[in-house]
């Protein structure tokens, strides 16, 4: 019987190519969308899981409270010190400091140099109890209280042992020596396995924390402090068995006691807080560790499901639209079936084996399109994601969206058939018919719901992200190049950038106009016995700051040289926030800090200084040459951009030789604020291509079936005079219609969504009755391309023929 | 074999009834070859198909081989069908996807005829009707009365009692019309029990009992001249 019914769906699919095609097209597309999402989803919601006890680990971070709160992954160092003696319910506490710094490979004799690799990520300063907390490391050689106990004593995986010494057997590497920062001079004293375990330690570099004390480090590790909080400095815990967060929480309170201690009466209290090792992948206040590696975002994953699921539904709805408006040509074999002793379930069965081999069909091509796609999005994808379709649960992922998809496109068309009246369907005449059409016009509605919500999704993001990029930001961006440097020769490098001719201008600064990450000081403002606090941006810069991003002055005059802070320029909004009416009325008025009074002596015109998601907020600029570390340098437009940053290479290697050249352009800058919207906008613009390819698919094929019914009434049409114009306005009338209403309903829709999504952004642009009216065209103008094909055909056929034919 | 006590049907849309059987009254015994006639509308397919048990009466019985099916589920008359009934239509009703093989197999599917018990009865079926040689053809590639060969092989495949007939020739030339009439007769010999529609004096004469219809109702019952 099972050979039978495959047998019979093979000869309709080869029969049928159109359809089958067109089944095959839309499925492909939708699985391989889905399978794409499966795979992303299934690394990014795997980190962490295997990590031995992972429900009961934790990391501990801060949380302030008050005026400025905010939340940050790091503690006090302090905290570790005090949590061992005061906070119960442990078994494992460890402060794991991250120290990103460059990596040299002396060759042990003398003063040689072996390698020297720059500035790598993942090393870390820790204690034994690390491999406490995470225990599914595998030691090739040495042991946590072997190899991390002594100062300079380090622990490296095989993967960095092979970089650093290119030895076969990684434990040959016991005793050889690498240099950290220059001069931290430590000894490999462990070998782990590289971790085959998916989790966010991606550390290669384990420093014994006993190292901090007896070296420099001591410097920028502060030990046992408690006056400032690092986003390096993190401290994990192990719960004992069988205590809760809620528990442990409370048993923090002795570090909240200390960290609290200097507070004044009624202020609000900061708290460490912990987060479960399950949200350290996803947490994006808090990000994971102080490295490049972002958290991954939950709300995008649930969003990319929810559009590989729709483009998936879109695909299975022109299966059922093509079955069942197909089901008067099968009724005559249904009812065959039937009389000759067929019951339902059988009649069922066969049409859900079509669909299953359709589908079965659509998989190889689903799984080319899913490498193609994987590729193109390369730049959302994870470096380690990959597809191996021999692997169990891509095998399984398949296996279950066939069988999803048969049911899915499957099981209303085999119902609908195996319902068929013997009597009636043997003579081709199908009693659903009028249930059918309207069953097929609601899924065809839905279809282009979902393209025109997509369409004009597109729309939108395209004209906001055009509108932030194009913005006029208060600012010259163009042909603008700065670095980071140290402390030392920041005044040569700009001296001699300033003398090449191919530099318009240099300036010093903490950092250009505008950036991703910002630095905020509460400043206070006294008037008429009024007094106020600010929390106010910083801009730390030289005299030709202003000049080089052409900011301008409203009124005052521009800061004077100075390595510290003596003077300030304020913006237009923090001179409004202070009260001020006109810009000349803040010139010559005071701000303060705790310790010290800083006159205003200008106000400039108001720009932005943080991505247009947020407002333009306070801002101070002040001459304090000490703070500032960036050297910027505007670049003639004379030669080429490339032959012109040769020359400025030049001169960064002549300053600082030996360090890695790595030049910002405020423009790329900029736009990289709005990397994750770019992200989003051409994912988006993806979906809507395919949603609509798919629905016009669907349509496609619905017209070709309406054309071949419709054949006899044509033909009587023409006979009678009809012209083709009008044959064509009477086939298509039908189609843009449904368009047409489910522009009606796309567009509550879309507008929710993206006002929703608007609303992000502080600056952005207005939602436009036009761009429901541009969706509308472009659905009905591709819907009337794809439908006006089948008619036009049809109009121009000879009526003769079909009319004989009957 | 077959018995209806005032079965009728009445067929409803929106607006229109219609009665399409009348309170019939009939009754076929075994062995019998009973052609129906009657002008166009007349309910003799309407009368076939409630007797094939692919549509119900609206009221009335119909008792076959003494039990009584017009009530049952589709179910149930779906599986007393497959057991006792062969059917052969005007329009042959093959299905285009299968070979001629595959046709005539198709039934016994349907009750679990073993594999090569299957074979065996296509292969003698086929060359009993002389179309061996078109088994892997599908039907477009056959002629009308090859066609019909087929479908009368594929409604005798299960040896069913009963073999209801829907102007088996009415698509047919004269020459293939006898043809088609020859072998049910010969069925008929053998001891089917063949029910016949048919518009044509010449075929329903192949039968030994002629009934008569006009709007829904029986109006005559003759015995054919030859059996007199």
């Amino acid at each position: 019987m099972f050979k039978n019914n495959l047998t019979i769906a093979w000869r309709n699919i080869l029969k049928h190519k159109l359809q089958t095609g067109i089944n095959i097209a839309g499925l492909a597309i939708g699985i391989a969308g889905c399978l794409v999402v499966f795979l992303l989803s299934k690394y990014e919601l795997a980190f962490n899981e295997k990590v031995v006890d992972a429900d009961r680990i934790y990391r501990v971070y801060t949380q302030y409270n008050g005026q400025f709160s905010g939340v940050n992954a790091g503690v006090p160092t302090g905290v570790a010190t005090l949590a061992a003696t005061a906070v119960e319910g442990t078994d494992v506490q460890c402060l794991v400091q991250v120290y990103n710094t460059s990596v040299t490979i002396p060759t042990g004799q003398g003063a040689g140099i072996l390698k020297r690799l720059g500035k790598q990520e993942d090393i870390v300063l820790t204690s034994p109890e690390f491999f406490d907390l995470i225990q599914n490391y595998e030691w090739l050689a040495g042991s946590p209280r072997q190899s991390l106990t002594e100062p300079y004593q380090l622990v490296l995986t095989e993967r960095k042992v092979k970089q650093y010494f290119g030895v076969k057997d990684a434990r040959e590497a016991i005793g050889m020596q690498v240099l950290y920062q220059d001069s931290l001079n430590t000894i490999v004293a462990g070998v782990l396995k590289d971790p085959d375990f998916s989790s966010d330690f991606h550390f290669t570099d384990f420093i014994s924390d006993k190292t901090i004390a007896s070296s420099f480090l001591k410097d920028n590790f502060p030990i046992d402090e408690w006056s400032g909080t690092r986003s390096a400095d993190q401290f994990f815990v192990k719960a004992s068995q069988g205590v809760s967060a809620e528990t442990l929480t409370g048993n923090l309170k002795p570090l909240n006691d200390r960290f609290n201690k200097d507070n004044e009466p009624g202020e609000a209290t900061d708290e460490f807080l912990l987060q479960p090792l399950a949200d350290l992948h996803f947490n994006q206040d808090l990000g994971i560790f102080d490295t490049g590696r972002r958290p991954a975002h939950k709300p995008t994953l649930y969003g990319l499901m929810l559009i590989a699921g729709l483009l998936l539904l879109i695909a299975a709805i022109n299966f059922v639209n093509l079955a069942t408006v197909q089901a008067t040509r099968r009724s005559k074999e249904t009812g065959v079936r039937k009389v000759i002793g067929a019951s339902r379930k059988q009649i069922a069965g066969q049409f859900l084996a079509e669909t299953f081999l359709i589908t079965l069909l659509a998989l190889p091509v689903a799984l080319a399109l899913s490498e193609l796609a994987m590729r193109y999005f390369s730049e959302f994808l994870p470096d380690g994601l990959t597809m191996s379709v021999q692997s169990p649960s891509v095998l399984a992922f398949l296996l279950g969206s066939v069988v999803l998809v048969t049911f899915l496109a499957g099981l209303y068309p085999s119902v609908v058939m195996s319902a068929f009246h013997p009597a009636f369907a043997i003579k081709n005449q199908s009693q659903h018919q009028s249930k059918g059409v309207g069953l097929r016009k609601g899924l065809i509605v839905f279809q282009f719901v979902l393209a025109q919500a997509f369409i004009i999704g597109s729309l939108i993001m395209g004209k906001q992200l055009n509108f932030v990029l194009k913005k006029d930001l208060g600012f010259d961006k163009e042909a603008i190049v700065y670095f980071w440097t140290d402390r030392a020769n920041k005044k040569v490098l700009q001296e001699q950038l300033g003398r090449l001719p191919e530099v318009k201008g240099t300036a010093l600064q903490n950092k250009p106009p505008i950036d991703r990450g910002y630095q905020t000081s509460v400043l206070e403002f006294d008037r008429d016995g009024e007094h106020k606090e600010s929390e106010v941006h910083f801009r730390m810069v030289d005299t030709a700051y202003i000049g080089l991003f052409g900011i301008e002055l409203l009124a005052g005059r521009n800061v004077l040289p100075s390595d510290t802070m003596k003077e300030v320029i304020i913006n237009e909004t923090f001179a409004k926030d202070l009260g001020f009416a006109t810009p000349d009325e803040a010139v010559g008025q005071s701000v303060s800090n705790s310790k010290q009074s800083f006159p205003i002596v200008g106000v400039v015109k108001d720009f932005h200084v943080r991505s247009l998601h947020n407002k333009i907020p306070p801002l101070v600029i002040t001459g304090a040459n000490n703070s500032a570390y960036s050297v910027a340098a505007k670049i003639s437009s004379d030669q080429t951009l490339s032959a012109s940053l040769e020359k400025v290479k030049a001169v960064w290697e002549e300053v600082y030789p030996g360090k890695d050249f790595n030049p910002y352009f405020l423009d790329e800058s900029v736009e990289k604020l709005y990397e994750s919207e770019t992200k989003t906008a051409k994912l988006i613009n993806t979906a809507t291509g395919l949603a609509i390819f798919i629905s016009c698919l669907g349509l496609f094929g619905l017209a070709f079936f309406t054309v071949t019914q419709r054949s006899k009434e044509i033909s009587v049409r023409k006979i009678l005079g009809a012209s083709i114009a009008g044959i064509v306005g009477l086939l298509s009338k039908d189609f843009l219609k449904l368009v047409l209403a489910s522009l009606v309903l796309a567009t509550p829709i879309a507008w929710y969504f993206m006002d929703k999504w608007l609303q992000d952004f502080a600056y952005r642009i207005g939602i436009q009755w036009w761009m429901f009216v541009v969706a509308g065209a472009v659905a009905v103008a591709v819907a009337f391309l794809t439908v006006s094909f089948q008619s036009v055909k049809a109009a121009l056929a000879n009526p003769v023929k079909s009319l004989r034919s009957e | 074999m077959i018995k209806t006590v005032q079965l009728s049907k009445i067929y409803r849309t929106d607006e229109v009834e219609t009665t399409a059987l009348n309170s019939v009254d009939i009754e076929i015994k075994q062995g019998e070859f009973v052609s129906v006639m009657g002008p166009s509308g007349c309910g003799k397919s309407t009368l076939l198909n409630v007797l094939g048990m692919i549509d119900s009466p609206s009221n009335g019985e119909y008792f076959f081989n003494e039990l009584e099916v017009g009530g049952l589920s589709e179910r149930k008359r779906s599986d007393v069908r497959k057991h006792n009934l062969g059917f052969v239509f005007q329009s042959f009703n093959l299905i285009d996807e299968l070979t001629v093989f595959e046709n005539v197999e198709l039934p016994m599917l349907y009750t679990k005829v073993p594999a090569n018990e299957r074979k065996k009865r296509v292969e003698e079926l086929l060359e009993g009707m002389s179309i061996m040689h078109r088994k892997n053809h599908f039907p477009q590639q056959l002629s009308g009365g090859q066609q019909q060969r087929v479908a009368v092989a594929r409604a005798v495949v299960n040896k069913p009692k009963l073999i209801l007939a829907d102007e088996p020739t009415g698509n047919l030339d004269s020459a293939n019309g006898d043809e088609v009439m020859k072998i049910l007769a010969d069925l008929n010999s053998t001891g089917t029990t063949i029910l016949m529609v048919t518009h044509s004096q010449y075929c329903a004469e192949f039968g030994n009992r002629i009934i008569r219809m006009l709007d829904g109702t029986v109006v005559t019952e003759n015995v054919v001249k030859r059996y007199l």
